[in-house]
């Protein structure tokens, strides 16, 4: 009995001792433990842990784990830290109550899904068999850590993002399915080294694990907030992929989204163009059933429609001076379009052209900061593409002409147009290959005591003709009738171009039976000079007399004249012309009929006669061909006419003068030579 | 007796074989119609047509102070000069007394040289006043000044232009 009892005592001691001995190697190799824990509960993976230890009664504590995959070797994830509660008979039926980890930083690869599933090469289990069935976990929480997931895909894509998550009943192969949710915030992805070209603010991802690892099924994914910058990375990240040789396919199975919500996401258009730089617009849709992989185009294929007021685009030399406004910009697209840089429509309601130096200025400027060139850019070649518009149209357009100073001349045309396939690239420099329209309408302008009617209308061209590269505005526009202060011309046209140097003008109709026409420059400067000229041939001088001067002479016959003006803004300094009566006529200056009426009675008979006569010789003069010429400067100058007639010749010396100062030679002296 | 009755019966009987014959015509028509030659200068003077005109008006051009009053009532001497082809727009933004003003008489050239003087001092002074505004060198201003003159010329007036070698030559103002 002793002896047995000396026996059972040895064995249990030696039990005690094997006991003792297997947990100090267990509590000496714990890491080596914990790897082939980790590799039986996830058979795809090969497991490294640093240093394990436990803390009593039922936590193990573990640093540094690395999961990599069995079949390619790749590193799945990294883990710094964490602690996995247990208890016995969970452990026994491959259960972990519960896996927290603490602050981790996971380094995760893309292929994290292989650590759940089994190697190929194994045989199928039997139906209930617990041998190599994957552990399942009670809850798996994890309240803050951060998740890093570098060189993605061939586009070398990295993502960073702050997440969560707490799952219960964390089972990969066991029933019930519950559904988990993990949330990331802070979420930005770059490809390579570039710039982020995308931020959220918070990302929620809710799934089923079982539908996770079995059918690559995502139940639904929320974006909320964030920017989605539509660049030189995302447009790479969609160029199509290089042609590779057929081989065998290793595509895996496509991952689903049941459900992807997106809320205000702000788009901005990347762009070196400041004014599109500053575009933005939110993405606000939802959609169901998408193939992860297909999400981007089918997101892509949605229509998204902005609109943008009020958006100034100011000159480069001057931040105080406009060169165009766009009052209403709608733009309709889809991000697909966007990336390959092409907008479906665009609307431009309201648009105001400021002409002036700093607008050329504007377009020169742009052209040298892109590099615009007439050689057409390669169309296989996305990413060198410029900005296309399929359908364009301009409407309620307006032109303001600068001075050069801060002086502005509003010009009551409206303009609109539209076009198809319009580069944008040259939008940016105002170019339009479609010339803007000028409706047919009647046009006042006050200020100027001008109006004209035109029923054809006209055209605003931007640098024409395009042959000469010039860098101008050049507008046509038909006039059926034209008034100016009291003179009417019809079947008129006045062409304009602006340019960095001011605005030439040239116009032309007729008037009074004859011919009219004539042009004009306007410099950009702050006084707003302006030079002019203008020419009449054949014009009906009876009829313009009437006009001039109803009630004081009337001269008949065709007259032909040419006449040069120097102006600044509405005041006239200098008018110099010449003025031809080619054929016969009459002059009756009807003003001395009224000195015939009130001749004095007090006068004797003779002295009433003669001065009858020669008021009467003057009155009515009979003539077969007149010249003349003119100048004034301000309000003072000289009118000088000789009309040669069978009764002799007419010489009349109208000196105008602003006072009765007698400075100044030119009072002495005839009108021009 | 006889002979005073003798006297008067050859009187009467000649006064009326004259009464018996037509009176000769006198033709005054000329075979030509008459023609008068009316040379008539009528002179207007506005007043009050401007303000600070009629403020430096009284005033010989001269004497005035505000340099614009005095540009202005020389304003159209000078259009009189450049009318004459007495005188051009230069590079520098000054007025130029060309060659056919030596052809003018002594006193004619003296008051263009006078006013040319006043006016070119009035210019510089004035492009001095725009060099300081818009704080820009004077030569600029010059130059600027030039160009719009050369712009603002008209037709066969004469102005100094660039030349393609970077040279000035006078030309007149082509249309």
């Amino acid at each position: 009995m002793r002896r047995w009892l000396r026996v059972v005592l040895i064995f249990l001691g030696v039990i005690v001792v094997v006991l003792g001995a297997a947990i100090f190697l267990a509590a000496r190799h714990l890491s080596t433990l914990a790897e082939w824990a980790l590799e039986r509960a996830m058979p795809g993976v090969t497991a490294s842990v640093q240093s394990a230890s436990v803390t009593l009664p039922s936590q193990l504590n573990f640093q540094n784990l690395v999961l990599k995959s069995r079949t390619s070797g790749e590193t799945l994830l990294t883990l710094n830290g964490g602690s996995a509660n247990f208890d016995f008979s969970g452990l026994r039926h491959r259960q972990i109550r519960e896996i927290r980890l603490v602050e981790p930083v996971i380094s995760l690869s893309p292929r994290f899904g292989e650590a759940f599933l089994p190697p190929s090469s194994r045989a199928p289990e039997a139906p209930g068999a617990t041998v190599g069935r994957p552990w399942s976990v009670g809850q798996l929480v994890c309240d803050y850590g951060i998740l890093r997931v570098l060189q993605f895909g061939a586009n070398d894509l990295a993502l960073q993002a702050k997440f969560a998550c707490d799952f219960q009943n964390f089972s990969p192969t066991g029933a019930p399915e519950a559904e988990h949710e993990l949330v990331l915030w802070d979420l930005s992805a770059s490809k390579g080294a570039s710039p982020n070209f995308l931020t959220l603010d918070l990302v929620r991802a809710t799934f089923k694990f079982a539908s996770l690892l079995e059918k690559q099924t995502i139940s639904k994914i929320s974006l909320e907030g964030g920017t989605l910058i539509v660049g030189q990375s995302l447009r790479e990240l969609f160029a199509p992929a290089p042609t590779t040789s057929p081989g065998p396919s290793k595509a895996s199975p496509p991952w689903m989204v049941q459900t992807l919500d997106i809320a205000q996401v702000n788009v901005r258009i990347d762009d070196e163009r400041p004014e599109i730089t500053d575009i933005t617009f939110a993405l606000n849709t939802t959609l169901q059933k998408i193939p992860l992989s297909q999400t981007a185009s089918a997101l892509g294929a949605e229509d998204q429609i902005v609109e943008i007021t009020n958006l100034d685009i100011l000159s480069p030399h001057d931040p105080l001076t406009k060169v165009l406004t766009l009052e209403h910009i709608y733009f309709h697209f889809t991000l697909a379009g966007i990336i390959k840089r092409q907008i479906a429509d665009l609307t431009l309601k309201g648009p105001t052209i400021h002409v002036g130096p700093d607008l050329f200025w504007y377009m020169e400027n742009i052209q040298k900061r892109l590099g615009i060139s007439s050689a057409p850019t390669d169309a296989s070649d996305p990413t060198g593409r410029g900005w296309t518009i399929e359908r364009l149209f301009v409407a309620e357009g307006k032109v303001v002409i600068g001075s050069g100073g801060r002086r502005k001349y509003g010009i009551p045309l409206e303009f609109y147009t539209k076009a198809q396939d319009v580069a944008l690239d040259n939008l940016a420099a105002l170019k339009l290959e479609a010339a803007l329209e000028i409706p047919p309408e009647h046009y006042v302008f006050d200020s100027y005591q001008l109006e004209f009617t035109s029923e054809k209308g006209g055209t605003l061209k931007f640098s024409y003709p395009p042959e000469k590269g010039e860098k101008n505005l050049v507008g046509d526009i038909t006039l059926t009738k034209i008034r100016w202060r009291q003179y009417q011309a019809s079947d008129a046209f006045v062409s304009v171009t602006f340019s960095k140097e001011g605005i030439n003008g040239l116009f032309g109709g007729s008037l009074y039976r004859g011919k009219a026409g004539g042009g004009f420059s306007f410099f950009f400067d702050a006084a707003s000079p302006w030079i002019g000229w203008l020419y009449g041939n054949a014009i009906d001088l009876r009829r313009l007399t009437d006009i001039v001067s109803p009630q004081n002479f009337r001269m008949t016959g065709p007259i032909t004249f040419t006449l040069q003006m120097d102006a600044q803004g509405k005041t006239f300094e200098r008018i110099l012309g010449k003025i031809k009566i080619p054929q016969p006529g009459k002059l009756t200056i009807t003003k001395l009929d009224a000195f015939l009426d009130d001749l004095p009675p007090r006068w004797t008979m003779l002295k009433r006669d003669s001065t009858r006569i020669a008021l009467e010789t003057l009155r009515d003069f009979e003539y077969d061909s007149g010249t003349g010429n003119f100048w004034f400067v301000r309000s003072q100058g000289i009118f000088r006419l000789q009309l040669q007639g069978p009764q002799g010749l007419r010489s009349f010396d109208v000196v105008l003068h602003s006072d009765d100062s007698p400075q100044g030679q030119w009072k002495k002296r005839s009108a021009n030579p | 007796m006889e002979k005073t009755l003798r006297q008067s019966l050859t009187f009467f009987a000649t006064l009326a074989l004259l009464s018996g014959c037509a009176a000769p015509t006198v033709n005054l028509a000329t075979s030509d119609p008459i023609k008068v030659d009316i040379a008539m200068r009528l002179d207007v003077y506005q007043y009050g047509q401007k303000t600070d005109q009629a403020a430096g008006a009284a005033a010989p051009a001269s004497t005035t102070t505000d340099p614009k009053i005095r540009r202005d009532n020389r304003m159209a001497d000078i259009q009189d000069f450049k009318n004459n082809r007495l005188i051009g727009e230069g590079k520098d933004g000054l007025l130029v007394i060309q060659e056919a003003a030596t052809e003018e008489t002594p006193d004619r050239r003296d008051y263009v040289r006078i006013a040319v003087v006043e006016e070119n001092a009035d210019r510089m002074a004035q492009m001095k006043a725009d060099a300081e505004k818009d704080k820009v060198s004077l030569p600029e201003v010059q130059s600027r000044t030039a160009e719009l003159w050369r712009n603002r010329s008209f037709k066969n007036e004469w102005i100094e232009v660039p030349t393609a070698k970077g040279e000035w030559k006078w030309i007149q103002k082509e249309g």
